[in-house]
């Protein structure tokens, strides 16, 4: 298929659901070619259908240093180098930890910073060397409405999910400085109907609070986070860089950002 | 294409940001209310192509470009307010917070910030039935400090907030109206060239100032469907200068 991404390999992380997973199809219908890592390639078989042409989902421990290597080794080798980097893959719980300030545990903790976070500084620290090659590239993380305000449920979430906007403005501070012709940027979800927030469909549960907060009334789905994080990856984001998007219906124009 | 059915009216359409972004909208399919205060020529074969004289500071000139926009494509579904003034464009004296002249301030305030509160109550009364979406354009220096361009900085941070307010009260009153804003850094344009000289811009992160075409295309992520669950956000579209 040919479009605005033709001719560009990206790597999409969380690729086997969610936004991710809508974010790995946009991509491969608009021309890219994709490989999606996941933890869960059970159905790969599936996924390489519903893609068609040359993409594939690919076992991939976003915390795993070594496994970014092989990723990014194997853009390169099977497509050609690496232009693309989404990185959807995170966690907002650990089974049923608490993460409440008064009994938040050292293992939650970690456990949040490490798949939302350190897995973000492994992954561009993997990329850029691959994107500086292919002679540009763009980096697209996910971050949270929770990394713009604060939520006692979701402490550790929040905490690494407001670190990914930070250091998404510093990579790409450093890009600039650099002269690599490498964007950074975020896309901010708010309430979208993802297994992560327990597919609740576009409309929620019945009196779901979040629905109320919504200047748009609804859930998001996870394609039209999808159609933000494409906008922020094409060459028509050029002079977008450093920029947490969010995507959420209007409940950040009640939030002090 | 990706706005093929859509009506748009752009304010400040004759030059900079407003001309690329109702080049672009044309080009992607929409009809286009392309309007300035003294008028934009375009092609007089495009029949998809109306080109207004507009004050955006006169209330009743507001109905009649709705008007003549619904004569002409029979519904608006997209308004971009990128009119936009500030001091070395409008003549003015000096424009540091000591030495501003109330009618300067005031002449600034009335085109950047009067101007869109009147668009987006018109483009409201037109869209609450079937829905819209309204883009406005701020800048990076309603965001920091301006010292010497304090009036317009003031109006650009007065246009985030009041897009912000726009999109709660659409959410309130259940209209499916989006509002968004951008916030462009240094932008290659009438208004920001006189202000600058040449050389590498080293503040930058990337190094340079930006093309009208590109925030254009950022305007029109914001006005498409692909931006359906954005809402009432700010995009800066700069180049990373909002990092430093």
């Amino acid at each position: 298929m040919t479009g605005p991404f033709t001719g560009k390999v990206a790597i999409v992380t969380g690729a086997a659901s969610g936004i991710g997973r809508a974010t790995a199809l946009l991509l491969a219908q608009a021309g890219a070619r994709v490989i999606g890592g996941d933890l869960d390639t059970k159905a790969a078989n599936e996924w390489h259908a519903t893609l068609g042409g040359e993409g594939l989902l690919r076992r991939l421990d976003v915390t795993d240093k070594d496994q970014w290597t092989d990723a990014v080794a194997q853009a390169q080798s099977r497509f050609g180098g690496l232009h693309i980097l989404i990185h959807c893959a995170g966690a907002v719980r650990l089974s049923k930890h608490p993460q409440e300030p008064d009994v938040v545990s050292e293992i939650v903790w970690r456990h949040m910073h490490a798949v939302n976070l350190d897995s973000l500084m492994m992954g561009v620290r993997a990329v850029i060397p691959a994107m500086r090659e292919a002679g540009g590239g763009a980096i697209v993380a996910v971050s949270s409405l929770a990394g713009l305000r604060g939520r006692a449920g979701s402490s550790a979430y929040a905490s690494a999910k407001a670190a990914v906007l930070q250091y998404v403005k510093t990579v790409a501070k450093h890009a600039g400085e650099q002269g690599w012709p490498i964007r950074c940027n975020a896309v901010v979800p708010g309430p979208i109907n993802t297994p992560m927030m327990g597919s609740p469909g576009l409309a929620g549960a019945p009196n779901d609070p979040w629905v109320g907060e919504v200047p748009l009334r609804r859930y998001g789905s996870p394609e039209e986070v999808a159609a933000a994080i494409a906008f922020l990856a094409s060459d028509e984001a050029s002079y977008i860089t450093g920029v947490g998007l969010p995507v959420d219906g209007g409940v950040s124009a009640a939030v002090v950002t | 294409m990706r706005l093929t059915g859509k009506t748009a009216i752009i304010t400040g359409a004759a030059s900079g940001i407003g001309a690329a972004t109702a080049a672009l909208f044309r080009r992607e399919g929409a009809r286009v209310v392309a309007t300035d205060i003294r008028g934009v020529p375009g092609d007089a074969a495009d029949d998809g192509w109306l080109g207004l004289a507009h004050d955006v500071r006169a209330e009743d000139q507001w109905q009649s470009v709705f008007d003549q926009a619904i004569r002409h494509f029979g519904r608006v579904d997209i308004l971009v307010n990128s009119a936009g003034i500030n001091g070395a464009s409008a003549g003015t004296g000096r424009q540091d917070p000591e030495h501003l002249a109330l009618d300067d301030w005031r002449a600034i305030q009335a085109v950047n910030v009067e101007g869109t509160m009147l668009g987006c109550q018109a483009a409201i009364a037109h869209m609450k039935a079937g829905g819209g979406a309204i883009v406005n354009v701020a800048s990076y220096a309603g965001t920091v400090g301006s010292p010497t361009a304090v009036a317009y900085g003031a109006t650009k941070a007065a246009l985030v907030q009041y897009t912000r307010s726009v999109t709660l009260h659409c959410g309130r009153a259940g209209y499916a109206i989006r509002c968004n804003v951008v916030n462009p850094g240094p932008i290659r344009t009438p208004l920001y060239v006189p202000l600058t000289g040449s050389g590498t811009p080293t503040h930058i992160p990337m190094q340079r100032i930006g093309e009208p075409q590109e925030v254009a295309a950022a305007i029109l992520f914001l006005a498409s469907d692909a931006a359906s669950y954005v809402n009432g956000t700010a995009l800066p579209v700069d180049g990373g200068l909002s990092t430093t």
